[in-house]
């Protein structure tokens, strides 16, 4: 099987805070991989290691198998907080920023996403509620055609609705090609999401599939309880 | 694209910043001056010394308010500035050169914009050198060759550093601020968030501090014309009174 991301060997220190001790794991590609943990295990840090937003100390991570660079950057759509915009910016400025910046931006299909989404391109997003914003990332994040999508929470501060809107919107805006990484502690909401989960311990890495984990009968929160309590 | 859009949106961050607030004041500010009679002579001994004493205090506050802009303001709020998009910037591969030079060129437009508010602002101070010949405009005004001459120098020199130093520091400093440094490469960071900083602050020395000359005009500007219509009133009561006897 191919893989979307393949890490060999990695280190990451903050300081004297070691993240990551000669970590080895491969995402396999075409697949919504469901990276689990507890807090501040590093979930987090991986995902921007993948996206070049950080630099390992040692070892080697390669997306669509190159070794990250700027070259890499291309390939991966990394969902943004909602600080990262101009304060100031309308929900159509936004979309027109990636749409300016990024080459692989699907402009009809953000517009669509705006009214599933309940976005009205004329608002302010300093303006918009906590939600709203966090429905704005996903959408931006999503309209990118690329082969590898790196979201982190993000349905962490939406209503059961939008929740259940920004899931489908994954699922439907992402082809068999297409690698979908999702951090979340929302298990019971993306139980059916995940095709794949990735537990990161302080001792590991443990994966499995969801599909044999639901040939147990068990659900994925369950199964990553059994596993987070080892 | 790209370069549109960033020149758009860093325009529209110094539209809100300089020219609206900034602009405002000192418009506001030259339009009093403007209108002002230009008096002819000294008042009263106290009055003289009194609006002395009330320039001399708005010019320290003045000059204070200059210092927390330049030494300050640039290591904090503008931080955030700076962070705001440039994530995007970084996530198209083309890691803050679009940004920053955009940033560079403001900042020399800005440099010119600044010192000729300064020059206009001290020029059109020059009516009140009766009053204020003891005060610091005067001087700086005879000597603006000599303070703004070697500041054009070292600004020619920072702004290549500002796109060099801070382009190749880009990635400690997009890391420091996304996550906290959290015991990064703190000086490594720290040096990159001075260079980067480097642009921010010459759009303090050249912006801020000419704003807050400009505040400070405006209001000393207030104070003077209530003086003077306090003083007005009087004279004419007075002369009414001298009219009656």
């Amino acid at each position: 099987m191919r893989n979307a991301v393949a890490i060999q060997g990695m280190n990451k220190k903050f300081g004297k805070k070691e993240v990551f001790r000669d970590l080895s794991l491969a995402f396999p590609a075409g697949r919504v991989i469901g990276l689990l943990g507890e807090n501040g295990i590093g979930k987090t840090t991986l995902l921007r290691l993948i996206a070049d937003i950080l630099k390992p100390n040692n070892g080697e991570i390669r997306v669509g198998g190159e070794i990250v660079s700027r070259k890499t950057r291309g390939q991966v759509s990394f969902m943004l907080a909602p600080e990262n915009f101009y304060s100031f910016m309308k929900v159509r400025d936004a979309v027109q920023y990636f749409r300016d910046f990024f080459p692989d931006f699907d402009h009809k299909r953000a517009e669509r996403l705006c009214e599933e989404f309940g976005l009205k391109p004329k608002e302010i997003i300093k303006k918009m509620s906590k939600g709203q914003q966090e429905r704005l990332c996903i959408l931006l994040c999503l309209c990118r055609r690329v082969p590898l999508y790196l979201l982190d929470e993000p349905i962490a501060g939406l209503d059961p609705k939008f929740k259940h809107e920004s899931i489908k919107a994954m699922l439907a805006n992402t082809d068999e090609e297409q690698t979908v990484i999702i951090s979340s502690h929302l298990l019971r909401d993306l139980e059916t999401v995940f095709d794949e989960i990735f537990i990161l311990k302080q001792d590991g890495v443990v994966q499995a599939n969801c599909d044999d984990i639901r040939a147990q009968g068990k659900s994925v929160e369950a199964f990553y309880l059994e596993v987070a309590a080892e | 694209m790209i370069w549109r859009s960033t020149i758009k949106w860093e325009l529209r961050k110094y539209f809100y910043r300089v020219f609206a607030i900034g602009g405002g004041f000192l418009l506001a500010a030259w339009a009093v001056l403007w209108l002002l009679p230009v008096p002819q002579a000294h008042w009263h001994p106290a009055v003289d010394t009194l609006v002395f004493i009330v320039f001399f205090a708005m010019s320290v506050v003045s000059v204070l308010i200059g210092l927390y802009m330049i030494l300050i303001h640039p290591f904090t709020t503008s931080f955030c500035d700076l962070h705001q998009a440039t994530l995007i910037e970084h996530q198209s591969g083309r890691p803050y050169v679009y940004k920053l030079s955009v940033r560079v060129v403001l900042n020399v437009v800005t440099y010119f914009m600044g010192v000729g508010v300064l020059l206009l602002t001290m020029r059109l101070l020059s009516p009140f050198e009766a009053w204020v010949d003891r005060a610091w405009f005067s001087n700086m005004l005879a000597d603006s060759p000599v303070v703004f001459l070697p500041l054009a120098g070292i600004f020619a020199l920072g702004a290549p550093l500002t796109l060099l130093l801070g382009y190749k520091y880009f990635d400690i400093f997009i890391a420091k601020r996304t996550d906290k440094v959290a015991g990064l490469d703190v000086v490594g960071a720290m040096i990159a968030s001075g260079l980067i900083s480097f642009g921010t602050l010459w759009d303090s020395i050249f912006i801020w501090f000419p704003l807050a000359a400009g505040v400070t005009i405006f209001v000393v500007v207030n104070l003077f014309l209530a003086i003077f219509a306090i003083w007005t009133i009087a004279r004419f009561i007075d002369h009414n009174a001298e009219v009656q006897l």
